[in-house]
Order: structure tokens, then C-alpha cells, then sequence
């Protein structure tokens, strides 16, 4: 994802790595604290960028989901043709019953 | 008379037997065996990837809590905007429910392709059988009802993996992408996602024992136990890392199952999936012994 949050979240990133590496090279306590509280307010924003891309991914995967949904109806549907085929034997059954019956009324009508 | 009455029979019976199969025909068309083995593993991947992700966020949010509270101390008023939760809840339900929703498709899927199915159409295919058996005066060849019985539940098994099949192949796209949005999301390293937040928080943990200890102490016995402490913060920044780490390999690991299940290669998905869960609960226990022996220096008048 290639978003304007997504980038922010990178730079803002990297801009906390340059103040960390900056600190490491300052002797000087009272820049260290300077640079220490610049690295402290970059970090809050890291995190709030950080908690929109969340946000805006776990959107998508919200969205996403779409063809899962219609696989789910699809697999309702073949059981439910299954279950047809079952009651199609079924019918089949009862209609041979029935069949052999008229074919001995006709052939008692023949004779 | 009698004679052309029982052929007209027999006849009647042959066109039923054959309407019935080729009823059953009709459903099957070409079909192809998906993966019914990998359905199950792939379904506990799901379980296990779902505990992940509520563990595994709700340590990060522990985690970012506790660094909002280290800036909020160096306000001149308190306020509610200081305070938020990184990783929110009703984004982690949308996680749950994706996780849900796929658990589902993948439960149905097992349904259809269980022989319960090819059993109860075989038992229903039985029963004809002994009904045309049981006209009075017919019998059918030797073998020919258990043969199409048979017959009928190996079609009736076909056309329930095709249509797996096909139901693999349709939902694979959007498994695919929202597989590919949590791993995204979590981040492939440790400069994006929630893995870049997270270390990004570390690198402050070690920035504040830098400035605020390390620099404050006058001697290298004083010095010592800073030194531990900031050894023992990368330790755990690193296992929450690979935590965060596991769970997107875990992720990783069932899109690529699907993805096997939807080409019809069914890969054996269960020993790759035990390999990430395994490494989920070392990682774990490693990040609550550090945390441990981080709470007993403190306790014991650590530098925190």
C-alpha cells in the first residue's frame, strides 16, 4: 500500500532514527535532552500515523472479504443439491412402487 | 402375455435406473479432488492465527500505553489526546472477523467434502435398490444395486469436490488479499507496520535510559546495572519483534495453503503451521522471562 499514511509513517520513521543516531554522537546532557524530547514528540506521531494505517488496512481486509461471502452462498447452494439428489432417489423409489402396481393392475386387466 | 409383461417391466426399471445416473452425471461433469486433507490444519492455523493477532496486539498496546504515559509526565496539563490506543479495538473486531468469516467458508468446505454426504446418497441409493429387488417377480443381476449404489456415491463424491474446487478458486482471490493486508499491516520489517511503530517505541526505551540514567550516573558501578537494564530492552524489543514477526509468518503460512488448495496441489500445510505455532510460544516465553527479570530488578532497587 503505497498511501500518503503510509509514507508519513516511513518518514516520520526514519526521522526517529536520524535524532537516535544524533543523540549517540552528542556529549553535551543539554542537547542530549533537546534531542531526547524531539525524538519523544516524532515518537507520538509515529504512533498516531501508525494507528491510521491500521486503521485504514484493517479497513480493506473488512472489504476484502467480499468472495469469501459469495464461496460461502456457492458451497449452501451444492449441499443443498446434494440434499436434492437424495430426495430425487427417494421419489424414485416410491414412483417404482407405484409403477409395479399399475403394471399388475393392467396385466390382471389383460389376462 | 406374462412374458411381454415382465419385459415391459424390465424395461420401465432399466429407464429409471438410467434417468438416475444420468441425473447424477449431469452434476459432475470433470471433476478433480481439492484438498480435503489440508482443510482441517488450515482450519487450526485459523485458531491459532486469531490468538495471535488478540495476544500480539494487546501486548503492543500494553506496550505503546506505556510510552505515552513517559511524555504525557512532561505536559503542563493532562489531557485526553495524550492518551490513544495505538492498535484500536474495533480495528482488531474487523481481524476477528475476517478470521470468522474464513473459518466458516472452510468449515463448509469440510462439510461438503465429508463422506457423510457420499453415505447418505449411497444409503438412499440402497434403498432403491432393495425396492426394485423386492418387485414381486423381478430381480435384478447379481451385484448390479450394490454396484450402482456404489456408482451413484462416487459420483455424488465428485461433484462435491468440484465444487469445492471451484468454491477454493473463487474465494482465493479476496483470502489472498486479506491475508496480504494483515501482513502489510503488521509490516515485513521493522521500519513499517505495526513492527516499525513498535520498534520505534523501543528505540525511545533505550533513548530514555541513555539520557536519563546512563548519562545521570557518576561511576561504573553505578553504571553497571543501566547497562544491564538497556542490554535486557533489546532483548525484548527484539522477541516482541519476532512475535510480531511469528504472527505475520503464521499469516503467511495459510495464505499459502489456500493458495496450494485453489491449483489443486494440496501441500501438507500442518507440519509448517506446528513449526510458526511452536516458534509463537518460544518467543512468548522468552519476552515473559525477560519482562520478569526486568520486574525483579526494579523490585529489588533496580534503575527503573
Amino acid at each position: 500500500m503505497n498511501s500518503d499514511i503510509n509514507k508519513l509513517h516511513k518518514q516520520l520513521i526514519k526521522t526517529h532514527q536520524k535524532l537516535s543516531t544524533q543523540l549517540g554522537k552528542t556529549k553535551n546532557q543539554e542537547d542530549a535532552e533537546s534531542i531526547y524530547n524531539e525524538m519523544m514528540e516524532v515518537h507520538h506521531r509515529v504512533g498516531m500515523a501508525g494507528r491510521l494505517l491500521f486503521k485504514k488496512f484493517s479497513a480493506e481486509i473488512a472489504k476484502d472479504t467480499d468472495p469469501v461471502v459469495k464461496a460461502c452462498s456457492e458451497l449452501d447452494e451444492s449441499m443443498k443439491k446434494i440434499e436434492k439428489i437424495s430426495d430425487l432417489i427417494k421419489d424414485v423409489a416410491k414412483a417404482l412402487t407405484k409403477v409395479d402396481d399399475v403394471l399388475d393392475k393392467l396385466k390382471l386387466s389383460i389376462i | 402375455m406374462r412374458t411381454m409383461s415382465r419385459f415391459g417391466r424390465r424395461r420401465i426399471l432399466w429407464v429409471y435406473l438410467f434417468a438416475v445416473g444420468i441425473s447424477l452425471l449431469s452434476l459432475v461433469g470433470c471433476a478433480t479432488a481439492p484438498a480435503k486433507d489440508a482443510i482441517p490444519p488450515f482450519r487450526q492455523g485459523l485458531l491459532t492465527a486469531e490468538q495471535q493477532t488478540n495476544a500480539t496486539f494487546a501486548d503492543v498496546n500494553k506496550f505503546l500505553r506505556q510510552q505515552q504515559v513517559e511524555r504525557a509526565i512532561k505536559q503542563d496539563a493532562l489531557t485526553e489526546d495524550l492518551f490513544f490506543q495505538a492498535i484500536e479495538s474495533g480495528d482488531i473486531a474487523k481481524w476477528n472477523r475476517a478470521f470468522a468469516l474464513i473459518d466458516s467458508y472452510a468449515e463448509k468446505l469440510e462439510r461438503l467434502l465429508n463422506e457423510e454426504q457420499r453415505a447418505g446418497v449411497e444409503a438412499e441409493l440402497s434403498d432403491l435398490g432393495k425396492e426394485i429387488e423386492s418387485m414381486r417377480g423381478e430381480q435384478l443381476p447379481e451385484g448390479v444395486s450394490a454396484a450402482f449404489t456404489k456408482f451413484g456415491g462416487l459420483l455424488v463424491q465428485l461433484k462435491a469436490e468440484r465444487d469445492a474446487l471451484k468454491a477454493i478458486r473463487q474465494a482465493d482471490p479476496g483470502i489472498q488479499q486479506v491475508f496480504n493486508s494483515m501482513m502489510e499491516a503488521i509490516g515485513s520489517d521493522n521500519e513499517s507496520g505495526v513492527r516499525g511503530t513498535v520498534w520505534t517505541s523501543w528505540a525511545q526505551v533505550l533513548a530514555s535510559i541513555d539520557v536519563k540514567e546512563f548519562r545521570q550516573a557518576r561511576s561504573p558501578d553505578a553504571k553497571r546495572p543501566i547497562v544491564l537494564k538497556y542490554i535486557q530492552s533489546m532483548e525484548e524489543r527484539d522477541a516482541q519483534d519476532q512475535l510480531l514477526n511469528s504472527l505475520r509468518l503464521s499469516i503467511a503460512t495459510l495464505a499459502k495453503t489456500h493458495q496450494e488448495m485453489a491449483k489443486d496441489r494440496p501441500a501438507s500445510a500442518s507440519a509448517l503451521i506446528k513449526i510458526v505455532q511452536d516458534e509463537y510460544k518460544d518467543f512468548r516465553q522468552q519476552l515473559k522471562e525477560i519482562r520478569k527479570l526486568r520486574e525483579n530488578a526494579t523490585n529489588n532497587g533496580g534503575t527503573k
